[in-house]
């Protein structure tokens, strides 16, 4: 079992991993690991792959982190390599549905470990509509309103400029508020915003 | 639909999300050193200057995908990358320790530590100090290894793409098959008792009693034993925390001491065995309290029993331990209103305990998603009545996160402010700074 030395900063982190010792990495992912979970998360939704990803995030991190200007900056320099393997397993999904050779009971699983029927159904209807956006639209919609990303926040975390940020989640609402009126469990949110 | 319609709908899902990171986050705490280590090594290699690795180089991969399906579209490629989507038809290898594993061979981890058996796909099992297991058969995909007695962390890597990964854990007549997965799995073999508890994903326990087999999912735990004599309607080792759905008679255990072909044939055997039994009997359940549900990990179960037998009585009569673990299993099933009933009877029935202001910190956890501001008033009773307790660093922590959920800057930069004095080296220092140096900004 690993346990960890004392790294109290992301700063000390950062030069950790900079300087080989291996307790870096792990403090990197004890310090973030709930923060990266949960901009996956936001952006997958329930997601069997889930805790792969958040290793790929992790891994990547920690090959790229002489890229990391700012040390103090570590945790939204995670959530833009979040939002990264996030829009590569989208893609990734996207090519695989149009691919005939992956048959469609291999997709990958959409699971919610406690999701119970009373807190399930908007969320799986919000999803599902996600999933006919594409990753550039889904992406900023998710972050924007399920996470509450400010939008400077948002735009840093995916890499683009603050008016492609608001262009983009134009699009999307307007792409999601169409989709959504054909699922009866969001009705009742359309309905509101209708009164 | 407006702005701030959407913001609701969001808050909404992020609401129900709470439940998932939570029971995600227990899974991370319990059973993240596979991780921790594979980082560990990451960056030790990085510094010999082997960072681009095989296991998840996420760009390496990328790559790779985007090759493949660009070449999907002319058919002269179709082979190969069908080739691609088959996988290599290599087997697998390992290691034991730092020496390369046999087939077969009966590994044992010494009585006072635990031995690796290292994949090179990437799965680890790690066999728990005295346990013993043996790697029966590799292949491709996965590989079929028999854990003979002890106890083991089994954490597969699961494939990517239209590629499964088959893994097979036997123990005694139980099989438990793996995708992707992490576990533990423990092997009784004098009392024939196995216990599995997992750690995320989801496996398929069969054998003995369990028929066709069981589904186990992450947060679950299954215990079951197979009974040697005929009395399979009364199973002489109880419990099975999950019930299994039948009992077949006449399953006998293989002894330990047998060689493996004959164990196998033995399980084989048994199976049969159970398949053609048509008329199977539930097994009886040990009734077990909702309070041992709920501290074996099984909130469902917790849940479901108190909701069976109402909620009232146990608000009103249940000692402040037992009411804080109640609202732990409601709020990790989901289930907000009844969290919040729990906690607010801890505030009510034990004010001024440490209880009480343990379940305000809940409380705030509960709002945190959906009403920061609420959640920001339980948090400041957490801080005011135990400004020195365990959880007042987490307080302050959340305190600052749901702080910049809210439209109003300046609770936001009083709160950086506070945080700073305290934790100035926290994990939110940074954030806390860039709120502050906005905040002068602007003014």
């Amino acid at each position: 079992m690993i346990r960890l030395s004392f790294l109290d900063s992301d700063a000390a982190i950062v030069a950790a991993i900079r300087a080989g010792d291996g307790q870096g990495g792990a403090a990197l992912y004890d310090r973030h690991h709930g923060y990266v979970r949960r901009v996956l998360l936001r952006v997958l939704g329930p997601d069997a792959e889930l805790h792969d990803l958040i290793q790929d995030v992790f891994v990547a991190a920690i090959d790229s982190i002489e890229r990391l200007s700012e040390p103090n900056a570590l945790r939204s320099w995670l959530a833009a390599i979040s939002v990264h393997c996030a829009r590569a397993e989208l893609r990734r999904r996207g090519r695989a549905r149009w691919f005939p050779l992956f048959p469609r009971s291999e997709l990958p699983e959409v699971e919610a470990p406690v999701a119970t029927p009373e807190i399930g159904e908007a969320m799986r209807a919000t999803y599902h509509v996600l999933g006919k956006l594409g990753p550039d639209e889904r992406i900023p919609f998710a972050l924007r309103f399920i996470e509450g990303m400010e939008l400077v926040e948002l735009a840093a975390a995916c890499e683009i400029s603050l008016a492609t940020a608001k262009r983009r989640l134009l699009r999307a609402r307007k792409k999601f508020v169409t989709i959504a009126e054909t699922y009866p469990a969001l009705s009742d949110w359309l309905a509101r915003g209708a009164r | 639909m407006s702005a701030d319609e959407l913001r609701e709908l969001g808050a909404h899902i992020a609401e129900q999300q709470a439940p998932l990171l939570e029971a995600a986050s227990l899974a991370a705490d319990g059973g993240s050193d596979v991780t921790r280590r594979r980082l560990v090594e990451r960056v030790q290699r990085r510094s010999g200057g082997t960072a681009r690795g095989t296991s998840g180089n996420t760009a390496a991969r990328s790559r790779t995908r985007t090759w493949l399906a660009l070449a999907a579209g002319v058919a002269s490629t179709l082979l190969a990358l069908g080739q691609w989507l088959r996988g290599s038809d290599e087997a697998l290898r390992f290691t034991v320790g730092d020496e390369r594993g046999v087939l077969s061979a009966l590994e044992a981890a010494p009585a006072d530590s635990d031995l690796l058996l290292r994949f090179s796909d990437g799965s680890l099992v790690e066999l728990a100090a005295g346990a013993r297991a043996r790697v029966a058969s590799l292949h491709a995909d996965g590989a079929d290894i028999v854990l003979e007695s002890g106890r083991a962390r089994v954490d597969v890597v699961p494939r990517r793409g239209a590629q499964r990964a088959h893994w097979q854990i036997r123990s005694g007549p139980f099989s438990v098959q793996v995708k992707g997965t992490s576990f533990w799995l423990s092997w009784d073999a004098a009392a024939d008792a196995l216990s599995l508890e997992l750690l995320r994903g989801h496996v398929r326990v069969s054998g003995c009693n369990l028929g066709e087999g069981r589904e186990v999912r992450a947060g679950e735990r299954l215990a079951a034993s197979c009974p040697r004599s005929e009395a399979a309607a009364a199973p002489a080792t109880p419990p099975a925390v999950l019930a299994p759905g039948a009992a077949a008679p006449g399953q006998a255990a293989p002894s330990v001491a047998e060689p493996l072909e004959l164990r196998r044939s033995a399980a084989s055997a048994a199976r049969r065995s159970q398949a053609r039994s048509s008329q199977p009997r539930p097994l009886s359940r040990r009734q077990e309290t909702w309070q041992e549900l709920a501290q074996q990990g099984d909130f469902r179960g917790a849940y479901a029993l108190v909701a069976s037998r109402g909620w009232d009585a146990e608000l009103a009569q249940s000692p402040r331990a037992d009411l804080l673990l109640l609202g732990q299993a409601a709020r990790v099933t989901g289930h907000v209103s009844e969290a919040q009933r729990a906690y607010v009877a801890v505030r009510r029935r034990f004010a001024g305990s440490a209880a009480a202001a343990r379940a305000a910190f809940s409380l705030g956890l509960l709002a945190f998603d959906a009403t920061p501001s609420e959640a920001i008033e339980w948090l400041e009773t957490y801080l005011a009545e135990q400004p020195a307790g365990a959880l007042a660093e987490a307080a302050l922590d959340r305190l600052l996160e749901a702080s910049l959920r809210l439209r109003e800057p300046a609770p936001r930069r009083q709160i950086a402010e506070r945080y700073l004095e305290q934790y100035a080296a926290g994990p939110h220092a940074a954030e806390a700074r860039r709120i502050i140096a906005g905040s002068r900004a602007t003014e």
